[in-house]
């Protein structure tokens, strides 16, 4: 049972405080006696029992009553009483580098500040403002808080896609293909952008231009994995060529991206798809193989069924992720092309490999709960 | 029993939603029962896990919210929502890996050898109080706003909503975390009034958002029962709710002075 009274509670302090000023600032003579009486006996003795030196535990008492006090001498309108601005007074003299602290924070026990994101020295209006040499020389060269200074980037890319296509055809000519970090977080930046189909088109082309060796950068790839995935959500056609070549181009990194191979621990398979690199470009591919409108009993189309199986590569566990997000489109493929259905992605739901069965069942069966709507006999594993 | 690599594989199985079956529960207790040896910190841990009631668990499924948001703008006066609504907000004990040990860990250089694991319960595991609807409590919270008097909704549910605060509390005492004298609401709730300081970064805390707006609109609109549910927050246990009746009385005209400086001075 506590003995504290909450006048003197820390864990009360904000509420304590916030009536204590009150009531010095209302409350008739009495009340206002009363509590100056209450404030100038100090906490109870046994309060700071913890603290073994007598010196320690009389500082921690003045520390109490200067912050309540504090509080109170800050009201202009409701001035100490002399008998308290002689205690404050008492207490300074002993501790003279004591402040109150600044306005509201001084009624909390702890005083906490959350600012999301990295350090940085540039925000974004700083970015703004350079001129393009600027800029591009600072996403360059510049390594003091960089990641700061990236997350800035990402979001002006968001906000001004056009300069940011504009830097990265400079980009492109440096070595290399220039830092793969501006790259990533620009195309990051560009997320939202990338779904207005000319601005898809130009990035698509720009990609496509970019050397080899920035694909040989993980960091590069799977950004680009990230843009096709975009783009694929608002297709307003048919994807075009060049999106198709920048999507064979990205499958080949994705194809050793050693985040891929891994299985995840907690059995979230479909957690684990969605954000790995070939479950986006599975992604990206069924959502384009959607745009073509297909019907039932139409078969995947010709120019896709070699690109298609390259992504699921049956018996790879590299790309078993690419085959749980299959397993998710499961009623759309078997309807569309049944014999491609029966021989490539359904043998992979076959309890010979329990690993594989269990990741690609768990999304159908997932599916089918939430949905809420799917019968057992829906899906015959062979 | 007293491992914590046992605690870990039983808080991973948790953690995807699973749950000891009735015999090796039953196993368990049994265990507990016949063995004296036990560090306190995994006996109580044990005592959880094994335990027959829902309160170690989430008991609705994930999407339960949604049919709840649908429902409330035809529906926000029918007893039979309010029981939905108190059992979306249902609190029930969540355990994690102890962050203890890691930290401490980290700093043993400076500060000497850690306390050993199981010697009380933070040493063996993390317990937070999540609520059933979980992440999508704010939906629920949006949904009532929605409604053409949300006050007057929140204010006919201040009981109930007292309740639940105080079942949080009760679940953060069966982990030695919560009495008269303190509570996790003073870190995770710095303020009982709605403030930019409350970063909310614990679900629970939201009842004191509600049960603010509740009786803020008393307090306006019904001073007795204002009152009365003030009578009764001081009788609960915990020291949240002390801090909600000084909150609350300092945010009244319908108290006296003196007795603002009574509730003050009171231990």
């Amino acid at each position: 049972m506590s003995s504290t009274p909450l006048i003197w509670h820390a864990g009360a302090r904000k509420e304590a405080s916030e009536l204590i000023e009150q009531l010095w600032r209302t409350a008739g003579d009495a009340v206002r006696d009363r509590l100056a009486e209450v404030l100038l006996a100090g906490p109870p003795e046994d309060l700071d029992g913890d603290l073994a030196e007598p010196e320690q535990r009389q500082a921690r008492r003045d520390r109490r009553l200067f912050d309540r006090l504090g509080l109170l001498a800050r009201d202009k309108a409701a001035p100490l009483s002399p008998r308290l601005q002689s205690a404050q007074n008492e207490i300074l003299q002993r501790h003279p580098e004591w402040q109150l602290r600044e306005g509201e924070q001084a009624r909390y026990m702890v005083w906490s500040e959350v600012r999301n994101g990295p350090d940085t020295a540039y925000s974004v209006d700083d970015l703004r403002a350079m001129e393009e040499p600027q800029l591009l020389e600072l996403l360059l060269r510049e390594t003091n808080r960089r990641q700061g200074l990236l997350e800035s980037w990402r979001q002006l890319a968001g906000f001004e896609p056009e300069r940011a296509i504009r830097l990265f055809r400079t980009l492109q000519n440096e070595t290399a293909g220039g830092p793969p970090d501006v790259w990533q977080t620009g195309l990051w930046g560009l997320r939202e952008a990338a779904k207005s189909q000319d601005l898809q088109d130009r990035l698509v082309e720009l990609l496509n231009g970019v050397p080899d060796a920035l694909f040989g950068e993980i960091s590069f790839s799977r950004a680009v994995d990230d843009f096709l995935e975009a783009c694929s959500t608002r297709f307003q056609g048919r994807p075009t060529q060049d999106y198709w070549r920048l999507f064979d181009r990205a499958l080949t990194p994705a194809e050793t991206d050693p985040d891929n191979a891994e299985s995840p621990e907690d059995s979230k398979w479909v957690e684990r798809a969605i954000n790995r690199s070939i479950g986006r470009l599975a992604t990206a591919m069924f959502n384009g193989l959607f745009a073509y409108r297909l019907r039932g009993g139409d078969g995947v189309p010709s120019d896709q069924r070699e690109r298609l199986n390259r992504l699921l590569g049956v018996g790879q566990p590299q790309h078993r992720l690419a085959r749980v997000i299959a397993a998710s489109r499961l009623p759309y493929l078997f309807a569309v092309d049944p014999d491609w259905a029966r021989a490539t992605l359904l043998p992979c739901m076959s309890w010979d490999d329990e690993e594989e069965a269990t990741a690609l069942a768990r999304i159908r069966l997932g599916a089918a709960g939430r949905a809420g709507a799917m019968g057992r006999d829906t899906v015959t594993f062979p | 029993m007293g491992t914590i690599e046992l605690v870990e594989w039983i808080i991973d199985k948790f953690d995807t939603g699973r749950h000891l079956h009735a015999r090796l529960r039953r196993a368990i207790r049994e265990r507990l029962a016949s063995e004296h040896s036990l560090a306190p910190g995994f006996e109580l841990f044990w005592r959880i896990v094994s335990a027959e009631g829902l309160w170690n668990q989430p008991a609705l499924p994930r999407d339960a919210w949604h049919d709840f948001v649908q429902q409330l703008p035809t529906a926000a006066h029918e007893p039979w929502l309010w029981q939905e609504l108190q059992a979306l907000f249902r609190p029930h004990l969540h355990l994690a890996k102890a962050y203890y040990r890691e930290w401490r860990a980290a700093i043993t250089s400076e500060a000497g050898n850690a306390e050993p694991i199981g010697e009380s319960f933070r040493t063996v595991a993390d317990a937070t109080v999540w609520l059933e609807a979980h992440d999508q409590i704010n939906l629920i919270v949006q949904s009532i706003d929605r409604l053409p008097n949300p006050a007057d909704f929140l204010a006919m549910l201040a009981d109930p909503m007292s309740e639940l605060l105080e079942e949080a509390l009760n679940l953060y005492a069966v982990v030695g975390q919560a009495n008269s004298d303190g509570d996790p609401s003073i870190i995770a709730r710095p303020s009982v009034v709605p403030h930019a300081q409350n970063h909310a970064f614990q679900e629970w805390t939201i009842l004191f958002d509600l049960l603010w707006r509740a009786w803020r609109h008393l307090d306006a609109t019904a001073p007795d029962q204002a009152r009365a549910l003030v009578r009764r927050w001081r009788e609960r246990p915990y020291f949240a709710f002390k801090r909600l009746v000084l909150a609350a009385m300092t945010a009244s005209d319908n108290f006296a002075p003196e007795e603002k400086l009574e509730l003050l001075i009171s231990v």
